[in-house]
């Protein structure tokens, strides 16, 4: 059976300005992934959120969500999308209760039932005439992806789902993203800065950095323990990118960074790699094998500024 | 479109803010209509003051009538300030809260939602303005009852019978409606450029403010911008209170002095809304949602 294509993003830029935020990015999401998007804080992760989401106008690039241009689309496309960006902010002076059949409105009619029975999935039904107000962050959480799911969406874009939550509010936001993969056979597009986060629930990641891509793959290979991300620096890396194109290391190439080229393969093949790099008569200034996804993903994602959040 | 509108007057009546305006005009009135019953005749003495060597005037001129006509004098200036309170909040406001962005994830075209948005903001305005009537024409010609209206005019007296007055004060309102909608669209439009509240609420009442002041001096600079402002023409609702009179001077019931201008500024004011939503509508389909 054929795997739909639910996202699929090509060539995406937004420029604000002079400053580039996302730069031709291109990347497909498909039925069932929960696709971990990681990049530190500015990567740009917000920013395509919004043009998936149409709240911010794409400079140059293309986006088809289930198959359909979403700039001719949009509302058909967006019927069937659930999304909490970001905080999850909603009238404060209204109860979780309105609140919920206000947004839900917006998508078409809806009972008092099914407002009842999202607020039990999210486990609000006991606040349910509660300001939103008196919420804490976490119930404010809960309350938005009550939000997001109650249309029944296939595809559920969160964006930065446990920022400001308490250990226990992050493994009920993992627990809820597991359950709507596995039981409700749901698409999950999940933002984060945090690699810890990505790598227990995603089946595809994708890291940005400065609004481009760095390195795209399921989460079985990234994370697989025998494998390794190796960094090769030469004299001329765009030249060394052509050689490794048309080499048996093609399949392995994730993509060329400003100063290196990035090459994933099983530790194993290191000193096969070496051979045959000096045989392409590359001028090799160092190969450098990372140790993990994490260790790369902090080093490839300027990650000076966060490394205390990567080190929970 | 019905159910976009729907939500939007829910939240903005659910909105303890929205309640402000209608417990200030409430007090405003309440208090002009304490003061005047407690000693309106030094007021009436004191508007009349200028015609009262030159004319004998009898009767009961103190009734509901002449009260709602001061009140609306006084208090069509200040409404506008009550106006953009809402009407300058209805995007900043959202995009401050927050809101905004999780509105436009849901499959509404953003033509629907913005038109939704200034049919709240009018639909709050004219609710304004039928609260206003009701404490200022109703209840004033409860407190006083009602009469003959006699009322100064750029040095002249306007007398209307008690009978011929009631339509003009349904005309003065949809006028005042047409007006303040008018301010609503200006508050509507600023507050596509900002994500909190305070600025386009200040900058709407700073624009009445200073239009206001531009269509009130008699300077030949300012003359010429004048018809162009929609504070010259918002005063329009007065013509309704002047009346044609035939060759004996008598008062033709029925009729209204200069219709042409009441024409003229209902145009002009129309014309002000329907560039201000079109402006508004053009500036938020291209907007980039970063709040």
């Amino acid at each position: 059976m054929m795997t739909q294509e639910i996202i699929k993003v090509d060539g995406l830029v937004k420029k604000f300005h002079n400053l580039t935020a996302v730069n031709n990015l291109s990347f497909t999401v498909n039925e069932g992934d929960v696709y971990g998007f990681l990049g530190q804080n500015g990567a740009g992760k917000s920013t395509t959120i919004r043009m998936l989401l149409t709240l911010i106008a794409p400079t140059l690039g293309s986006i088809e969500l289930f198959g359909m241009n979403l700039q001719t689309h949009r509302n058909e496309i967006l019927q069937q999308v659930g999304a909490v960006i970001e905080k999850p902010d909603v009238y404060k002076y209204l109860s979780a209760y309105d609140n919920l059949k206000l947004f839900a409105r917006l998508n078409g009619k809806v009972t008092h039932k099914k407002v009842m029975d999202q607020l039990e999935v999210v486990g609000l039904a006991d606040r349910a005439k509660d300001k939103v107000k008196t919420f804490s962050q976490g119930m404010k959480q809960r309350l938005g992806i009550a939000i997001a799911l109650i249309h029944d969406p296939k595809l559920i874009v969160l964006d930065e789902p446990t920022n400001g939550l308490d250990p226990q509010g992050i493994a009920d936001i993992r627990n809820l993203i597991l359950h709507l993969c596995k039981e409700q056979k749901k698409t999950l597009l999940v933002s984060s800065h945090l690699l810890t986060e990505i790598e227990h629930i995603a089946t595809k990641v994708l890291i940005i950095d400065k609004g481009r891509k760095i390195i795209e793959g399921s989460s079985a290979d990234l994370f697989d323990p025998t494998q390794t991300i190796v960094e090769i620096q030469t004299t001329d890396n765009a030249f060394a990118l052509q050689q490794l194109q048309q080499s048996n290391w093609r399949n392995s190439l994730q993509l060329e960074r400003n100063e290196a080229v990035v090459i994933k393969i099983d530790k194993q093949a290191i000193p096969q790699l070496h051979r045959d790099l000096v045989n392409m008569n590359l001028r090799l200034l160092s190969l450098q094998p990372k140790h993990s996804l994490e260790d790369y993903f902090l080093q490839v994602t300027s990650g000076k500024q966060h490394v205390d959040a990567f080190t929970n | 479109m019905w159910t976009l509108l729907q939500i939007e007057l829910y939240k903005i009546f659910r909105r303890p803010r929205t309640y402000i305006a209608f417990v200030a005009i409430t007090v405003l009135v309440s208090i002009v209509q304490l003061g005047l019953k407690s000693d309106g005749k030094e007021y009436i003495d004191f508007v009349l003051s200028d015609l009262k060597n030159s004319l004998s005037i009898e009767g009961k001129i103190l009734n509901g009538y002449f009260v709602c006509y001061a009140l609306l004098q006084m208090l069509l200036v200040n409404v506008p300030l009550l106006i953009a309170l809402i009407a300058a909040d209805m995007i900043s406001g959202e995009a401050n809260a927050g809101t905004l962005r999780f509105l436009l994830t849901k499959p509404v075209s953003r033509f629907e939602f913005i038109l939704a948005k200034f049919l709240a903001a009018t639909v709050y305005t004219l609710m304004l303005l039928i609260w206003l009537a009701i404490l200022a024409l109703f209840v004033s010609l409860l407190l006083f009852g009602t009469g003959d209206m006699i009322i100064p005019r750029n040095g002249y007296l306007v007398q209307l019978k008690a009978s011929d007055v009631f339509w003009r004060y349904i005309g003065a309102f949809c006028f005042a409606a047409l007006a303040m909608t008018t301010v609503a669209a200006v508050g509507f439009f600023l507050s596509l450029f900002a994500e909190n509240s305070i600025g386009p609420i200040v900058a709407t009442m700073s624009i009445i403010i200073v239009a206001t002041i531009l269509s009130t001096m008699s300077i030949p600079l300012f003359n010429k911008i004048k018809p162009f402002l929609f504070t010259t023409h918002m005063v329009a609702w007065k013509e309704f209170f002047d009346i044609k009179v035939d060759e004996n001077n008598a008062s033709i019931a029925g009729t209204v002095q200069h219709p042409e201008r009441i024409t003229r500024s209902a145009i002009v004011l129309a014309i002000h809304i329907v560039a201000l939503v079109t402006a508004s509508v053009y500036v938020f389909k291209r907007k980039d949602v970063l709040s």
